[in-house]
């Protein structure tokens, strides 16, 4: 299910502010995805630039080699709106089926209502003592 | 020091040097060739980064960039200048994590290259054709590394034979199997007749299969073949 919305993730964060690949995936952890690796995120990063999401800017360093830094396009911005909106329904549907039915501990004893039994097609046959 | 054909059989080479000085003159330069080499490489790694962390640490973090541009190039389907983007954003993002984590955990964090590679390239299946030319250039370095790699060999055989005194000294090379040497004590210098054996050919043709990637040919056939009924 993370795959699915790790786009959502990158995204969003990527909205709030331009950042690159080995930044997000510590943003990613601080915000609760620990076991996000940088083998998950950089692909994902990727794929995104690939379908017009994100656009990139190199940036000199001056530590170490120029960092690629990504923020989202217009495309991207649309996508992030449609995937929140996505996402909220999905976790509101969700939510629903969790929190309206509390698991108990007893087991229910009587079965669920049977369902309709459809009338026999063929016609009773009476027996008739041979 | 001259160099002449022997005039007997077309794949032999015959070599003459005048003196023991040409032997060591050779040595000095293909040992000048590997260190210069090795300079260049040591040199690109401490320019691309430049921070902390041992030579060990740089030299873990170029093999794995090298490994992930080496499938990413197996793969195919990949342009040589997304190639190198994809490459150079890779060793930004290893120099930030190793300096946090240490080299060796950043890389692990990757995960398998291979597949971090294929998904780089967008997943699916490889796509591309096969680098015909690329596959001939690469044939010609392995030609070349492992032909001077075998001269070296020779270098040292003869200074080996050079110095057992004897007038003519026949034999091969261990690790190049089917080469032949023959060294002969002439009037002012000696005289040197070599066969390479057939490994740097062998070489020259697993490096051309590897590079040009000819499995790509059958991969692309493959979904038309199953499309016709």
């Amino acid at each position: 299910m993370l795959k699915g919305v790790l786009g959502l993730l990158l995204l969003r964060l990527l909205a709030m502010r331009e950042d690159y690949g080995y930044s997000l995936v510590l943003r990613l952890q601080e915000h609760g995805f620990a076991e996000l690796s940088e083998g998950t995120v950089y692909p994902a990063l990727t794929r995104l630039e690939s379908q017009g999401l994100l656009e990139a800017r190199l940036v000199r360093s001056t530590s170490g080699p120029a960092r690629k830094y990504y923020r989202p396009t217009d495309a991207g911005f649309a996508e992030l709106t449609r995937a929140g909106r996505a996402w909220r329904d999905l976790s509101a549907a969700v939510a629903r089926v969790v929190d309206d039915h509390e698991p108990t501990t007893e087991l229910a004893t009587e079965p669920a209502t049977e369902p309709a039994t459809e009338p026999a097609t063929e016609p009773a046959t009476e027996r008739t003592p041979s | 020091m001259t160099q002449q054909s022997t005039g007997e059989t077309t794949a032999e080479v015959g070599l003459t040097i005048d003196g023991r000085g040409d032997v060591a003159l050779l040595l000095a330069i293909a040992l000048a060739v590997v260190l210069v080499a090795v300079a260049v490489v040591l040199l690109a790694a401490r320019r691309r980064q430049p921070r902390e962390g041992s030579l060990g640490d740089r030299l873990r973090l170029d093999l794995a960039v090298l490994r992930y541009d080496a499938w990413l190039d197996l793969r195919g389907g990949v342009g040589r200048r997304r190639r190198r983007e994809l490459r150079e954003e890779l060793r930004a993002n290893l120099a930030d994590a190793s300096a946090q984590v240490g080299s060796r955990e950043a890389v692990r964090r990757l995960g398998p290259l291979r597949t971090l590679a294929a998904e780089s390239a967008g997943g699916g299946r490889p796509v591309g054709r096969p680098a015909w030319t690329h596959g001939a250039l690469v044939a010609g370095y392995a030609f070349c590394g492992v032909l001077i790699v075998e001269l070296l060999a020779v270098m040292w055989w003869t200074g080996a034979a050079h110095d057992s005194g004897a007038p003519t000294v026949r034999g091969s090379l261990t690790l190049f199997p089917g080469s032949a040497v023959e060294y002969s004590r002439a009037p002012g210098g000696m005289s040197l007749e070599f066969q390479p054996g057939w490994l740097v050919l062998a070489a020259a043709v697993v490096a051309f299969a590897v590079a040009s990637r000819p499995w790509l040919l059958a991969r692309r056939t493959a979904p038309r073949e199953r499309a016709t009924p």
